[in-house]
Order: structure tokens, then C-alpha cells, then sequence
């Protein structure tokens, strides 16, 4: 009787923190693709109204659509003195130069070999396409970026937070791990490397107070998924 | 519910909405059993990319086209590398690439290995942006705002089509690049209604052309410099400014097999300092020098009697007009002492075969035509055209552009004359006058006010001398579009900005600058990194939704050209362009034939030939042929006279030179009959006229600019590895004038003309005339990148915005400064 209860209090705890890991996943998710989006494009009508729900913007948001698009503009779509690069690989990768062999004219123009950083197009490009490949990820409609960009990067954590939480919704436990242990290994080997630097010239660039905020929230991001996932 | 809760429970229904499971959201895919386990699997394998794919292109760093080999891993560019089937980098003749590329491997120049920091460049722009900002100028915030493709298409095509509906379509202009998707573009004016298309020639080379057109009747001869014994450059710096990337080669082969180098030029470039003479000249006098060469030449009986009795016009009348062209008279034009131009004039005639060539240096100066005509008449008194080691006529067979003809709407509007008066110069170039066009624009001036500009990787505001003028002619404009892959100064001008992409993510046909047919292809080695349409696609979506059609009803930016079938994929619409432009061109191979040739090149199997002048016409042609005096020309389907086909020569049809008499024309007195864009008659003979800007008290330094391999003109500078060989720009200046001065090296300076001035970085050397200052061109932006801006000096804001009278080109060089301390 006693082990009987036992084991239905176990069985309710687990079925209790299921249900709450489930309903965390699907908050963080949504959430993450939230931010996905709104670092993805200038913000419309419909996405500035969310953000005032969640309580990025002020009131009175509906006069200053036009001026969030200058802004996301500025800081994320338009080079020049503003611009927060938005790709991975702009922070991370490393292009390596090998030395140029000895010049068979003799003029002593050899180059040492190198290293550079900043540029587009690096190593995590193609490692992205294979882990979204791997996962059956697909972009969302309209997102035209290379696979490094933050939008994307943040939309397959979410991705992954989301399919966990269906396959606890379908008690695949196996699977629910899976994807779980992706999403450690993603943020461990991608988007956590970088999340910090973009996040923090995100959260100290802006003019209006839904970027400065979208870039504290980023900033939390680690810490709150660490809460549900702690690898 | 706290003010808390309700937010909490707020932020929660907003994030399950984008989760997916808020009641208006699509419900989550199905879960595929098993992917996320295999997934971690795979992944912990760690890369295993396909195999690295080899796809053979071409370069288009700059004009140059140089074949290239891409090394292709995990979808990134990883190397690029010179194509040896590809004799662009290599040799400009057929013998010694067949017999020595084997052994040596073909070349490309820095620019051409830097492309990956171009394709990967961080400040390449990535969506269509839409200035939110009315106001226009240099500096002032346009106030971007990122749009999608779909409302700049939109956008653009309505403003197309009020100009169309308005009978305004002349009223558009369109400037781009000359070697990219020229064809498209210039068909999509024509089926528009503007006669308003123009490139980039005109800011390059037309004087030369218009030189040589004038006096051997082919606009771009080349020079066979490997099999020369003397070569004579006049302001062209083949080893650094590497037109083609086979220019280092063959002249570094042609000094090895004994050719005799020398070099006529302000600056001591690069080429000079491997000369076995640099003559120091003053700027824009290079025609003297060669008209008292010619009267060496002449006087001395060096030249090539043969060939003049049987292969020239005018050699009286020439002979009679050098004959007071004496050394000492050269002397104090050129500041060339007498004894170095009769050394040079006697090595040049006796030396066989010699060429003497020119370029850019001489051909920005307003007097450059007949310049350059009377080193190309030098040529002429000892018989080096088309001769092994002389100046070469090339072969130009490839591709073939298919003729549209506009429907009755455009033809009504493409009747107007151009904008820039391209008409009113005598020898202008089809490419248009980009600095008459922008001056009329500045000025209120022309036949027409122009409303709307279409701009594609140009960058004007650097480019075209008179940045004032440019920039107000751009703002007089009601709506600019630019497409760009960076953000550039003319593109801060615009209304809509749209990303282009490079050379590495689109197509291209190149029929190749060596002496026998060749024809590279340029094609995607990586899709376009951010998703954007080439440019090519984009003016094919824009004449989609502007309904364009040729007289036959057919929408050429639909129809497949070879499956005459709809197509809505624009890449396989541009696919099936290319395909039939070759099919109905010389190789007569479809685009994926040409794919899989060695290289991705088509070649002819004629190789170089030499006297072509000399070359019987068949008997067939002649049958056909109309006969004007001595001269024939091939019918049009309509009995009308067509293109001229060769001479009447002793009796026997020859091909002959393309020139009014079918010879080369060392004087043609029905020049006379036609006037310059300032009305005054062109001169039957290559006459030396100073330069209408002399230097004087207020500005007493000629100022030049050139370039070198580091940089193609202002395009290159935000490239992270071509900057450093070639960092920045400083004001060379001759150690003896500045020290009359009290300038030293590394000294800040001002620059300054009456059109406005530069703050430079001076550097003293031997190695520039005494009377000139100079820098190289492309520096100084403020805002292409994060590398280039405030990188080096630019020089185009102090010079005025001023075409050539004959030919239209642009004078990067009439300018005089004073330098003082900064």
C-alpha cells in the first residue's frame, strides 16, 4: 500500500515535472523564436505589438514602426559605423593562410602564412548547414540568410527546445534526450560562443529601448536555459 | 491577477504563439522517431564534407577576366587558383601558350587571389534597403530601412512604369560595369524605350581606341610583346596595372629574349623600373615626342618603305607636317632631351620587330586622341601592325548578342538622342560619355531632364572626375537605384539599395583580350551568400513585371531562348540566354558544353594569324559585294551596304585595314568634315595642341594618378588582404622639388585645385617628373567598409567633370594643384 503510494507520488512528481518541463520548453522555445524573428528582419506591426506584450517596447509603439526599422536597419541590415555584424563567423572562425612557397623569380617575395578574422562565410557555415541537415531543421518562410546568422542560430535552438518538448509530449524519453544533448552541444559549439560579444553591442548600440532589451534578454539566455537544461 | 501576472501570463501566450501552439499558429510537424538520436550519432563523427570540388571561372576582380580555378569544400570557397586552360593568364598569342604552358602554369595577379576577402567581405550589403531620409548629399544619414526584394521590385517597376506610361522612358538612365551581363541590361533599355544606356569604357580607355580606330581602323589592337625586340610604352604600366594578368609574363619573357624596354611616363612605375630606359616626360606631350620621332624617322629614311607604298595613306601630307617637328622642338614640350628622342627614334625604326603602345597615362589629357593617333602613326612608318611581335589586330569571335527590336511603345521613346550627346563626338564610344552626361545632369543642361537612374556596381561618385558635379547630378535625379555588393558612396545617394552579388555567384560569358578567339565561362562556384538575385535575374524580374516584350510579342524575360518555352526560374532563363548566344555565336555549343571543357573554355582552332590585311577575300564575298571606290562592302538582306570587307589592291580584293581606305591613314583630310563636341573640325593629322590646363602661379604642379595590382580602381580597397600590399595612397612628389619646397617625406599636405582639395601623406622620391605630383587612383573612401574608409587620398574631387572632345573619355588627368603643408 505504502510502496503502491510511493510509487504513484513518484509516478505524479515525474508526470508533475514533466508536464512543467514540457510547458518550459515549449515558453523557451517560443520565446528564443521570438527573439529569432525580431533579430531576423525590421520588425512590422504585428511583431511590435508582441514585443509590447512582452514588455520590450513602451506604449504608444504604433507611432514608432517606422523608426524600429531604421534601427534594426542600422544596427543589423546596413554596414557602415553602427553595424553589429550578425554571423557567427565574423566572431569565431579563423581563416588560415599557408606560406607561399619560395618565388621561382627571386625577387624575395614570400608570404609567411597567417591567420585572419571578421569575415563572412567561415568554418561554421558549413558545420551549421550540417547540423540543421542532421536535425530536419528548416528556416522559416522569408529567411534569406546564411546559416550563421543569429536569426537562424536561434531559431534552431528553439527548434530543438520545441521537438524535445514533443517528444516528451509522445513520451519518447530516448528522443527527448537526443535532443536535449543537441541543444547542449549546439550552444556549447556555436551560438554560445559568440551569443555574449553580439549580444552585448546589442544590449550597449542601441537608440530605442526594444534593441538595449533584446540584447539583455540574450544576454540571460544561457543562465534561463541552463535552469531547464543543465547538460 | 498582480500587474506581474498578468504580464507573466501575457509574455507566456505571446512565446507559445511563436512555439507553435497558440491557436492561431501552425501545430508542430511530426516527430520522426529515432532523427535526434541519429542526429547526435552523426554529428559526433564530427566533418565529413563531400568531396572538394574543382570548378574552373573566371576572375573579376577587375576587367582583366583572368581564368580561375575554385577549390569548393562544405559549400565555401577555400582557394582560388589560375586556370591553365585558360590563356588569359598566361599569353596573348597562340604558339607559346600551346608550346609553353605545360611547363610554366598559367598566372593570376594579387587581386585575382584575394577574391575570397571580396566574397566574404563583412561589409557586403545583404538586403534592399529604402532611404527614409528626402534629403540627399555627401554625409547626410539616408536613414536606411531594410525592405524585402519583393517591395523594392515593386517599387522600382512602378516607377518604371510611369515613365513608360508618361512617355518618359529616355528619361531613364543607366550606367554599369562593361564586363559583366552587359548584353541583358543594354536589351532591357532598348525594350524600355531609352536610348540612355552607358558602361564604364568611357572612364577607361576610349581615347586609345579612338587613336588607333583612326589610324589602323581596330579600336583595341594588342601588343605582341613576346616575339618583339623593342618596345616603346607610352604612360602603360603593363606590369602592375594588370589589365590582363598575362601582361607580367610576357613582358618579363620579352625582356629575357632581348627585347629592348622603354618607358615614357611621369611616374616611374613599375614597368620603368625593369625598362632599360625610363624617359621622364611631362604630362599630355607625349603626342610631341612621337611627332619628332616620326621626323626622325622620317628624315633618316628608317621607316619601312614597303609597307608604306603599299599598306598607308597620307604619307605626304604626314611627312610634310613632322617635317618642323624637329627633336629641339619636342625638347620644350616634353622636357625629353633632343638626343634622348633621336636615340630612341633610331633604336625604334632599326630594331625589328619593335611596337610602341599607350594607354591611359596619355589618354586622359584633352588632347589625347590625336596623342595617341601620332604614337600610333609610329607604328605605322615602320610597318608594326599585325606582324609577329607587333601591335596585333585580335580575333574577336564568341558569343553572339541577339539582336531584340523594340516594340512600337519603346521605339517611340528610343528614337530620342542620348542624354550625354554621345552624337556630337565624333569618335565616341557605344559605352556613352558618363562626365558630359553628369555635367548636363549638374547643370540643368541637355535635351531632357532626365528623372530616373538605374546604377549597377559603379561606383560614380569615385569614378567619374568632379565629385561635386556628380553628386549634384545624382541628386537632381528624382529616383536612383543602385545595385552594389557594398554599401558604397554613390549607393548613400539612392533611394533603393539593392545587394548585388560577386563574380563568384553568377554567370558570365568573356571573350578573351588575346590575339585568337577565346571565350571563358564565368559561373556560380557558390550560390549567392544572403540569398539575393544576380544582377542579371534582377533586371529580368524588372522586365517581367513591366510586361517588356519586342516587336514580335515575345517577352524576351520569360520566353527560354532555346526551349521557347516559358520559364519562371530566372536562372535557367539567363541558363537558356547564354546557351543561345553561344549556339548562334562562334563555339556553337550550348552553355553546358561548355561547362565540361577543359577549363570551362572554348578556344578556336585557328590560333593567332598575322596580316590579316594582306588575306584575300573569296571570290564568293566579292561577287556579293558593293564597291565604293577601292573599297567593299558585304549587302545587307536589303540591298543596302553593310560592313566594309576589304580593298580593291592591285587589281586583287584584300581584307585590308577597317579604315575609311583600307589602309592605315597616317593622314585623312575628311577627318576635317567632322567637329569635335566643342565644334571645332578634327584635324586630318595627329597634331600636338597643348593641354588646356597648364600649370601656373596659383596651381604650378601637374597632377596625375595611375594604377597599380593592388587595386582595381575605388572597388578593392575594403579587401583585407589587397590592403596590405598596398595599404594607402601617398602623393609622390620629386626629391628636388620638394626640397625647393621644404617638404620632407612622410609630411602631411594639402592638395589643392580650384575644384577642391585632398589632405595627403607626401613621399619623396627620384622617381617622378619634377613638374608632377601623383597618386594612385581609388583611395580616400568614406564609405565603402570598415578597411577602406579614411584609407589613403582621393583625388576626383579636384578635378573638373570633362569629356575629350573626340572620343568622350574622361580626364582623370587635366589637372594642376599647389601643395602646402598640412
Amino acid at each position: 500500500m505504502l510502496r503502491e503510494g510511493v510509487q504513484g507520488v513518484t509516478r505524479s512528481l515525474e508526470a508533475t515535472n514533466r508536464e512543467e518541463r514540457i510547458q518550459e520548453l515549449q515558453r523557451s522555445g517560443g520565446e528564443i523564436r521570438f527573439l529569432s524573428r525580431l533579430l531576423g528582419a525590421p520588425p512590422d506591426a504585428a511583431l511590435l505589438a508582441d514585443a509590447h506584450a512582452v514588455g520590450l517596447v513602451e506604449d504608444g509603439w504604433e507611432a514608432r514602426v517606422e523608426q524600429y526599422r531604421v534601427e534594426y536597419t542600422r544596427l543589423f541590415s546596413c554596414p557602415g559605423p553602427n553595424f553589429i555584424p550578425v554571423n557567427q563567423s565574423v566572431y569565431t572562425d579563423i581563416l588560415k593562410m599557408e606560406p607561399s612557397a619560395p618565388d621561382p623569380s627571386g625577387c624575395g617575395m614570400a608570404f609567411p602564412g597567417g591567420e585572419l578574422r571578421g569575415y563572412l562565410g567561415g568554418t561554421s557555415c558549413p558545420a551549421l548547414v550540417r547540423w540543421y541537415t542532421e536535425a530536419a531543421f528548416t528556416a522559416y518562410d522569408g529567411a534569406r540568410q546564411m546559416p550563421d546568422h543569429i536569426s537562424l542560430e536561434l531559431d534552431f535552438a528553439a527548434h530543438l527546445c520545441l521537438a524535445e518538448a514533443h517528444a516528451l509530449v509522445i513520451e519518447a524519453q530516448d528522443e527527448a534526450a537526443a535532443y536535449r544533448d543537441l541543444l547542449f552541444k549546439f550552444r556549447q559549439n556555436f551560438l554560445e560562443l559568440w551569443l555574449a560579444s553580439f549580444s552585448q553591442c546589442v544590449a550597449s548600440n542601441s537608440v530605442s529601448s526594444l534593441y538595449r532589451r533584446v540584447g539583455a534578454r540574450l544576454l540571460e539566455l544561457p543562465t534561463s536555459l541552463d535552469r531547464y537544461n543543465p547538460g | 491577477m498582480q500587474p506581474d501576472d498578468k504580464k507573466n501570463t501575457l509574455s507566456r501566450k505571446v512565446f507559445l504563439k511563436y512555439a507553435g501552439m497558440g491557436a492561431a499558429a501552425a501545430a508542430l510537424p511530426p516527430l520522426v522517431p529515432g532523427l535526434a538520436r541519429k542526429a547526435l550519432a552523426s554529428i559526433k563523427t564530427g566533418q565529413n564534407y563531400e568531396k572538394a570540388q574543382r570548378i574552373f571561372s573566371c576572375c573579376n576582380q577587375c576587367g582583366g577576366q583572368t581564368g580561375i580555378e575554385c577549390l569548393v569544400e562544405g559549400g565555401r570557397v577555400v582557394s582560388i587558383r589560375p586556370n591553365n586552360h585558360n590563356p588569359n593568364g598566361f599569353s596573348n598569342i597562340s604558339t607559346d601558350f600551346f608550346a609553353n604552358i605545360e611547363k610554366e602554369g598559367a598566372v593570376m595577379c594579387p587581386k585575382g587571389n584575394a577574391g575570397l576577402m571580396t566574397l566574404y567581405d563583412p561589409d557586403r550589403l545583404q538586403k534592399p534597403l529604402r532611404r527614409t531620409n528626402p534629403e540627399k548629399g555627401i554625409g547626410i544619414d539616408p536613414k536606411w530601412k531594410e525592405i524585402t526584394w519583393d517591395e523594392a521590385y515593386t517599387e522600382i517597376a512602378n516607377r518604371l512604369k510611369k515613365l513608360r506610361a508618361d512617355s518618359d522612358a529616355h528619361k531613364l538612365l543607366w550606367f554599369s560595369e562593361d564586363h559583366s551581363f552587359t548584353h541583358v541590361q543594354a536589351d532591357f533599355m532598348k525594350l524600355f524605350g531609352s536610348p540612355n544606356y552607358s558602361n564604364h569604357s568611357n572612364l577607361c580607355d576610349t581615347a586609345r581606341k579612338a587613336s588607333f580606330k583612326m589610324v589602323m581602323g581596330d579600336e583595341r589592337p594588342l601588343m605582341d610583346a613576346i616575339q618583339s625586340k623593342y618596345i616603346l610604352l607610352f604612360g602603360w604600366n603593363p606590369l602592375s596595372a594588370t589589365k590582363w594578368a598575362f601582361l607580367p609574363r610576357l613582358m618579363t619573357r620579352a625582356r629575357e629574349n632581348g627585347a629592348k624596354l622603354v618607358v615614357v611616363d611621369p611616374n616611374f612605375s613599375y614597368t620603368a623600373n625593369k625598362a632599360d630606359e625610363w624617359v621622364p616626360i611631362r604630362p599630355s606631350t607625349d603626342g610631341a615626342l612621337a611627332l619628332a620621332m616620326a621626323h626622325v624617322i622620317i628624315r633618316d629614311k628608317l621607316y619601312d618603305e614597303t609597307f608604306i607604298k603599299e599598306w598607308t595613306a597620307g604619307f605626304d601630307q604626314f611627312a610634310a607636317y613632322v617635317q618642323d617637328k624637329t627633336p629641339q622642338w619636342a625638347e620644350t614640350i616634353t622636357t625629353v632631351p633632343a638626343k634622348t628622342i633621336e636615340k630612341i627614334a633610331h633604336d625604334f625604326a632599326t630594331t625589328k620587330p619593335s611596337l610602341a603602345d599607350v594607354w591611359s597615362g596619355p589618354g586622359q589629357h584633352c588632347n589625347a586622341v590625336q596623342g595617341g593617333r601620332a604614337i600610333a602613326c609610329l607604328n605605322a612608318l615602320t610597318g608594326s601592325y599585325d606582324r609577329p611581335g607587333t601591335m596585333v589586330s585580335p580575333e574577336k569571335k564568341g558569343n553572339k548578342h541577339i539582336e531584340w527590336s523594340a516594340d512600337d511603345t519603346a521605339a517611340a521613346t528610343l528614337r530620342m538622342d542620348r542624354f550625354d550627346g554621345l552624337k556630337s563626338y565624333p569618335f565616341g564610344h557605344k559605352s556613352g560619355v558618363y562626365c558630359e552626361s553628369f555635367a548636363r545632369l549638374a547643370e540643368g543642361k541637355g535635351p531632357y531632364k532626365p528623372k530616373m537612374g538605374i546604377v549597377v556596381f559603379q561606383n560614380l561618385l569615385m569614378s567619374v572626375p568632379g565629385t561635386k558635379t556628380v553628386e549634384a547630378a545624382l541628386k537632381s535625379l528624382e529616383f536612383l537605384v543602385v545595385n552594389d555588393t557594398c554599401l558604397s558612396e554613390t549607393a548613400q545617394l539612392a533611394d533603393i539599395v539593392v545587394p548585388g552579388t560577386t563574380y563568384l555567384e553568377r554567370y558570365d560569358l568573356n571573350g578573351h583580350w588575346v590575339t585568337w578567339p577565346v571565350l571563358g565561362l564565368r559561373q556560380p562556384v557558390v550560390a549567392p551568400l544572403f540569398g539575393q538575385p544576380t544582377e542579371y535575374e534582377f533586371v529580368a524580374e524588372l522586365g517581367r513585371r513591366l510586361g517588356l516584350k519586342d516587336k514580335d510579342g515575345v517577352e524576351i524575360f520569360k520566353m527560354g531562348h532555346v526551349s521557347h518555352q516559358p520559364i519562371e526560374d530566372k536562372k535557367a532563363w539567363y541558363e537558356e540566354w547564354l546557351s543561345k548566344e553561344l549556339l548562334e555565336g562562334e563555339p556553337k555549343i550550348s552553355l553546358d558544353e561548355l561547362k565540361a571543357l577543359p577549363g570551362a573554355t572554348w578556344m578556336s582552332k585557328t590560333g593567332t594569324t598575322y596580316e590579316k590585311y594582306a588575306k584575300p577575300v573569296s571570290e564568293e564575298k566579292v561577287k556579293a559585294a558593293i564597291t565604293e571606290g577601292n573599297v567593299l562592302f558585304s549587302k545587307k538582306k536589303d540591298g543596302t551596304k553593310d560592313k566594309q570587307i576589304g580593298i580593291l589592291k592591285d587589281g586583287k580584293a584584300v581584307t585590308g585595314f577597317q579604315t575609311p581606305s583600307g589602309k592605315v591613314e597616317l593622314f585623312n583630310a575628311k577627318l576635317a568634315e567632322k567637329k569635335d563636341a566643342d565644334g571645332v573640325p578634327v584635324d586630318p593629322l595627329p597634331v600636338y595642341k597643348p593641354r588646356q590646363w597648364a600649370p601656373d602661379g596659383q596651381f604650378p604642379l601637374y597632377l596625375i594618378n595611375w594604377k597599380q595590382a593592388s587595386h582595381t580602381h575605388s572597388r578593392s580597397q575594403n579587401n583585407a588582404w589587397l590592403v596590405e600590399i598596398g595599404p594607402n595612397n601617398p602623393l609622390l612628389m620629386n626629391a628636388a622639388t620638394a626640397a625647393k619646397m621644404g617638404l620632407k617625406d612622410g609630411d602631411a599636405v594639402w592638395v589643392e585645385s580650384k575644384y577642391g582639395k585632398m589632405k595627403s601623406t607626401l613621399k619623396v622620391t627620384a622617381g617622378i617628373h619634377p613638374e608632377v605630383v601623383g597618386s594612385q587612383h581609388g583611395f580616400g573612401h568614406w564609405a565603402l567598409g570598415k578597411i577602406a574608409n579614411g584609407r589613403g587620398s582621393f583625388d576626383g574631387g579636384l578635378r573638373p567633370t570633362k569629356a575629350d572632345p573626340i572620343s568622350g573619355q574622361a580626364l582623370h588627368k587635366e589637372c594642376c594643384v599647389k601643395v602646402s603643408k598640412a
